[in-house]
């Protein structure tokens, strides 16, 4: 079973996609801010079993999902796990920002659930493929 | 946050979430499901509604919005609260009103624009450019005059929030009377990027009696990065206002031109702190030759030199401290 971990401080939301996840067939891993999601994910690695995937929201306190990925991005054991960012920024130059910090693909908020569905079997399809 | 009230609205909220998550799973609900919930229970059904509807879209808001509609109305008393004496009732009311998108919201917001509080016309404005209803873009526009005007930056934000605006109402609003909203108008039409209205904006630039619009439409003019406009955007250097050169020097580094590097450079090396700074930035953002330069002069040492050397370090990815 494929481990998803979703870093998002609106618990409302952030519950609403574990329980999308759950009920799609995946894992599911949780941290309500940057910096625990950043402690999730390398403590997940480092025992061996680093998420599939990871879903991160751009506004966050602490560090920002942007900094966040930049950090997944620059330690040797969270590298390879693709990102999905949420965002509610829709100006190009911010959207270009997350790919430049190596984001896989990104849903943009307001969303439909099932959607976000759809991106994070894609994503993990992709990744599969490269693998 | 972890008191007792803390404590029992969570459990509320974690035994009710799987009826509103069922919703959004396209479950058919029972009313009587509802009825039978307690009241601490229907609260928290409805703020974990209410927290929601920002975050998801289409036939998911309307289920939301249904299921805050069917209990009793939440609509109705948002449209009730909007009238509240009370300033934070209206406020929220206000932004509840915009993420529910009902049929009456425009009109709601609208009367909210006129708000005697401050922060209440600011989220009104904010609302109605997530409502992204285009009636709204006169009434926005005309909320920049009178006795309680809104701020030419929540209007343009707000306006922008809605996308389709036609660039002819926008290209009128540049021979308004009124500098606000000359301002707001030239603001738009650069972050849509309507080329075709440059000349008009060319037209403020030169001579607009207003620094912040000819400020506005040097910026716009970088925005849509017309090469054309570079000589009246370099003519800007020479004198003016601060503010005014400052847009002029983001704007030629944003058409990227060589032909502007050799004023980016005498600004760098000749110019107060702020020019210099905003020339040494621009001159990396006009591309290859602007990095030559910039390399050049931060070889040289002196003053422009740290300058130089701070825009070319901006360029690298940031190292990240763990």
């Amino acid at each position: 079973m494929k481990t998803v971990l979703v870093v998002d401080d609106d618990d409302a939301l952030r519950e609403l996609i574990l329980w999308k996840l759950t009920k799609g067939g995946y894992a599911t891993l949780s941290a309500a801010d940057g910096e625990a999601g950043l402690a999730a994910a390398t403590a997940a690695a480092t025992a061996g079993v680093a998420p599939d995937l990871i879903l991160v929201d751009w506004m966050m306190p602490k560090m920002t999902g942007i900094e966040l990925c930049q950090a997944l991005r620059d330690n040797p054991l969270t590298s390879p796990v693709p990102i999905i960012l949420l965002t509610a920024n829709r100006q190009d130059a911010e959207i270009e920002r997350g790919f430049e910090v190596g984001v896989d693909d990104y849903v943009l908020k307001p969303f439909n659930p099932k959607e976000l569905l759809g991106r994070v079997r894609a994503v993990l399809a992709r990744a599969e493929a490269r693998a | 946050m972890n008191g007792p009230r803390a404590r029992t609205r969570a459990r509320a909220e974690a035994e009710v979430r799987p009826i509103l998550f069922g919703v959004l799973d396209g479950d058919a609900i029972d009313p009587r499901i509802l009825d039978r919930l307690t009241p601490s229970r229907r609260r928290a059904l409805d703020a974990l509604a209410r927290d929601l509807l920002p975050n998801v879209r289409g036939p998911d808001k309307e289920m939301l919005v249904g299921l805050l509609g069917g209990a009793g109305g939440a609509v109705e008393s948002a449209r009730r609260d909007s009238r509240s004496s009370r300033a934070s009732v209206r406020l929220r009311a206000g932004g509840f009103l915009a993420e529910a998108g009902s049929d009456s919201a425009i009109h709601d917001l609208l009367a909210l624009l006129h708000d005697h509080n401050p922060q209440v016309r600011w989220s009104a404005a904010r609302g109605l450019g997530r409502l992204g209803d285009p009636a709204a873009i006169s009434p926005l526009l005309a909320s920049l005059e009178g006795a309680r005007p809104l701020p030419v930056d929540v209007v343009a934000d707000a306006i922008f929030e809605i996308r389709t605006c036609p660039v002819s109402l926008l290209r009128q609003g540049l021979r308004s009377r009124s500098v606000a909203t000359r301002a707001v108008t030239v603001e738009l039409l650069g972050r849509f990027q309507s080329l075709a209205a440059a000349d008009d904006v060319l037209g403020l630039l030169q001579h607009d009696p207003s620094v912040e619009v000819r400020a506005r439409a040097a910026r716009c003019l970088g925005r849509m990065g017309t090469p054309r406009t570079i000589g009246p955007l370099l003519a800007c250097l020479d004198d003016g206002p601060v503010a005014l050169r400052v847009q002029a020097i983001w704007a030629l580094g944003e058409i990227g031109a060589d032909e502007s590097v050799p004023a980016l450079r005498a600004i760098l090396l000749d110019g107060a702190h702020r020019m210099a700074e905003a020339a040494a930035l621009a001159l990396l953002a006009t591309g290859a030759f602007g990095v030559q330069v910039l390399t050049q002069i931060a070889c040289d040492g002196g003053s422009s030199a740290d300058l130089a050397r701070d825009a070319l370090a901006s360029a690298e990815p940031e190292p990240h401290l763990n």
